[in-house]
């Protein structure tokens, strides 16, 4: 391995209003290595990489590259300089097709002309040289994430980048998609190519880079190369405490049947033929956390919209607390002691353009203590809500911020916060770690252990299979809409991971 | 019988290309503009400056060619004050279009009454219709097609210059994006604030032409609210248009038809109010408006400012 140093960053300071970003980052990255920036959300990796690619600027500090001063950081003098940055939200035009998306921003060799055939000619062969196959003419929202990503990835290399920027990649990614991604990155490392790849999972980070750099609240905690460390250290590192892997559970009797589906279905309005949900039924016992485990869009999200109230089934029943709720709206729930805390955070579990204070209340707004005859008690709301940023961490620099200039971590953190802190018997939770990083996850779950512990029952419905076997009394399995099997956590993964991909049908 | 009938259908449709151009031009002026991301809902006013100036540039010079610049300058400041209030500070489009809008309708009444009262004393010059010599005196299509003054002739080339800079070129591709994802633009290296400011100048430039067609090929005077909610109409044909330059030209063609129509009918005395008939553009209008249309497809990032770290 060469050890030509390609990039080095000089005390980078960047600080965003009531934060510091980034405190006096010095780092250097190797030509022809992959690089990764580990840390947790909030940490800063991303923000020093937009700095590099001229998103932000930094506050004060130096960036050289190949030996050279590097100023003037902008995306188009980035990409002059062969920097390619892959963002965690794909910086494509859904409708635009995907050579509209390459040759965006590129000079025409006859302009003003739009030379279609030129540029897919180039673009080709580009593809052909490192070994991506595409079709340049299907519009970018009729192709799947995993190739849309190849496709950011075609761009930037077709742009000449020499070094690569992944954000968070595999985040938007199932694990085979993961897995041809690292094939992919590690075939482009081969032929030349730098990679810088941020990211908060160790067992990736692990798998595919050459030197480690952990980031921690804006500082550099430390670079290791791979082969020195271990995911001991590195999470330690990350965390900057040991983390737990396994929860102990107390010892529960489970109580009477709190929630009870019968039969329920549900067919799509689009598709007479097709169900969304068919004859789902289980039941829920008091104390008792039942998880529903299945890969994405097999009917998680309608059932958890069903139950909620939210929606109502074609056929079936549903019980709650021993009534009939089929017919109740969801308000008519959540006073009867239903808490739901939805995967959809920012269209279903927040406004987004509403402070954090207002949306700690959402649901109990008009209820005593915060509302006195028609007058909303400011004073009431603010202390509730400045105890549920304290209690559940929430970074942010007051309770009067919009929640839309929070992270998607901090999000998430206000809605559990909102839901575990009202007076519940009943959790409804849905993908409730997605996107928090590894201590607000573990406090998540613990959170949900203790509820446990208190008498609450819990439906956990996540497409973490790690998560649903660490909390579940038992799992059940849903595929394309069907429960197609009822497993305990001491259930081997693989066998769970054939019930979720639809085995049984064999 | 049949020879009047004929007369009355190629009269209609005459009219119908004449009415269609007041609105054509907003049209596309609107539809650059939102391509790029930025409502403009100062059509209206945008339109009335380049009525008047183009009105008074002609009155005061005898020449429409100088009042017709008037009028485009005009328009053109009205878009850069909304350019720079959207783009720079960022307020909101919709408020200051709006302003923009009833602003227009403000100051050129007062203006008018200003300079005098329309008499046949204060006429502008009017620009003349094109001479096509002999192929003019064709049947039904000299009529129809070659009776017009050249801004008819421009507003269709206009047409199809837009339709190729949108589809055809490599600075058309980058400003679509600018209106579909700025952030995307901005990373590509497309210059958004600039693709922006240029839209909504252009855009006023073309609104006020529509206005000048008025006054400078039709009327010769300027009256109180001339353009008659055409700058509004012209937000539907958008729509109606689906966002695409020939849609555009289409929706106004139909809505030009419709306002011939009814001017036609009114003369026909058939014994319909003619308030009635008033109200079909505005009938059609709203209907492309509820999505009689089908499924429209605006450009994504239509009313968001662009914020730039």
């Amino acid at each position: 391995m060469s050890e030509e140093i390609y990039l080095s960053f000089r005390n980078i300071r960047k600080s965003f209003p009531g934060v510091i970003a980034l405190d006096d980052i010095s780092l250097e990255i190797y030509k022809g290595q992959i690089h990764a920036l580990l840390g947790e959300n909030g940490a800063g990796k991303s923000t020093l990489m937009n700095i590099l690619y001229g998103l932000y600027h930094q506050d004060s500090g130096e960036i050289f590259l190949s030996g050279e001063k590097y100023e003037q950081n902008t995306p188009k003098n980035a990409i002059r300089h062969g920097i390619g940055m892959i963002h965690q939200h794909f910086m494509l035009i859904p409708n635009f097709t995907v050579l509209e998306n390459i040759i965006l921003g590129q000079p025409s060799p006859k302009p003003p002309k739009l030379e279609k055939e030129y540029f897919r000619n180039e673009i080709l062969n580009v593809a052909k040289k490192f070994g991506i196959t595409v079709d340049l003419d299907l519009l970018i929202e009729e192709i799947s994430v995993g190739m849309q990503q190849k496709i950011e990835i075609l761009k930037a290399l077709y742009k000449g980048a020499e070094l690569l920027i992944l954000d968070e990649p595999t985040s938007v990614l199932t694990p085979q998609e993961s897995q041809e991604l690292f094939k992919m990155l590690t075939a482009l490392n081969k032929k030349g190519t730098t990679i810088i790849f941020i990211s908060h999972k160790l067992k990736e980070v692990m798998q595919i880079s050459d030197r480690i750099s952990v980031l921690r609240d804006g500082k550099l905690i430390s670079t290791v190369n791979k082969s020195e460390t271990t995911p001991h250290e590195l999470s330690r590192l990350m965390v900057g405490r040991e983390i737990i892997t396994q929860y102990s559970k107390a010892e529960i009797k489970i109580g009477e049947e709190i929630l009870i589906l019968d039969d329920i279905t549900l067919g799509d309005h689009h598709n007479q033929h097709r169900h969304l949900l068919k004859n789902v039924s289980f039941k829920v016992g008091q104390g008792e956390i039942v998880g529903i485990a299945g890969v994405d869009e097999n009917g998680q999200k309608e059932l958890a919209e069903i139950i909620s109230g939210l929606r109502k089934p074609t056929s079936g029943k549903i019980s709650m607390f021993g009534k009939d709720v089929t017919h109740c709206t969801t308000r008519q729930l959540i006073e009867m002691g239903m808490s739901y805390i939805p995967a959809d955070r920012r269209n279903q579990g927040l406004v987004l353009d509403f402070k954090i204070s207002e949306n700690a209340i959402l649901e109990t707004h008009y209820q005593k203590p915060f509302t006195r005859g028609l007058s909303l008690q400011r004073k009431v709301i603010d202390k509730f809500a400045n105890e549920l940023i304290q209690e559940y961490d929430v970074r942010t620099p007051s309770i009067n911020v919009p929640v839309k200039n929070l992270s998607g971590g901090n999000q998430q953190k206000v809605i559990v916060g909102r839901e575990f802190l009202k007076k519940n018997h009943f959790l409804l939770v849905m993908q409730p770690t997605w996107g928090l990083d590894v201590g607000a996850i573990e406090y998540v779950h613990k959170k949900l252990l203790e509820a446990r512990e208190k008498g609450v029952t819990i439906l956990l419905i996540s497409t973490d299979l790690e998560e649903v076997r660490k909390l579940s009394d038992r799992i059940l399995v849903i595929y394309e809409g069907e429960i197609v099997g009822e497993v305990d956590s001491s259930t081997d993964i693989e066998e769970i991971g054939l019930l979720m991909a639809g085995s049984h049908k064999h | 019988m049949d020879a009047a009938w004929m007369t009355t259908i190629v009269t209609w449709l005459t009219m119908s290309i004449r009415m269609s151009i007041p609105l054509l031009f907003p049209s596309l002026g609107g539809l650059i503009s939102q391509k790029a991301g930025v409502y403009n809902f100062g059509l209206e006013g945008m339109m009335l400056c380049g009525a008047y100036f183009g009105y008074y540039g002609s009155y005061v010079t005898g020449n429409p060619w100088i009042g017709l610049l008037l009028g485009m300058v005009s328009g053109g400041l009205l878009g850069l004050l909304l350019a720079f209030t959207s783009i720079h500070l960022r307020v909101s489009q919709l408020v200051t279009g709006l302003g923009i809008g009833v602003f227009g309708l403000g100051i050129t009444g007062y203006l008018y009454r200003l300079i005098d009262i329309g008499t046949a004393t204060t006429a502008a010059t009017l620009f003349t219709n094109v001479d096509f010599g002999r192929l003019r005196s064709l049947p039904v299509v000299g009529e129809i097609l070659l009776s017009h003054s050249w801004m008819v002739y421009a507003g269709f080339v206009l047409v199809i210059l837009i339709a190729w800079f949108f589809f055809h070129t490599t600075p058309g591709l980058n400003f679509r994006a600018v209106g579909e994802n700025p952030q995307v633009a901005d990373t590509a290296g497309v210059n958004v604030i600039l693709n922006r400011y240029l839209a909504v100048v252009v855009s006023g430039i073309l609104a006020s032409m529509g206005g000048a067609f008025l006054t400078l090929t039709q009327t010769a005077y300027f009256t109180e609210n001339i353009s008659a909610g055409r700058g509004w109409i012209a937000i539907s044909a958008i729509v109606l248009g689906k966002f695409n330059p020939w849609g555009v030209l289409l929706a106004c063609l139909l809505f030009g038809a419709a306002d011939a129509a009814q001017m036609q009918i009114q003369v026909m005395n058939l014994g319909i109010p003619y308030q009635f008939l008033l109200m079909i553009p505005y009938i059609l209008a709203m209907l492309a408006m509820v999505g009689f249309v089908g499924k429209v497809r605006s450009p994504a990032a239509m009313g968001k400012p662009y914020f730039k770290h």
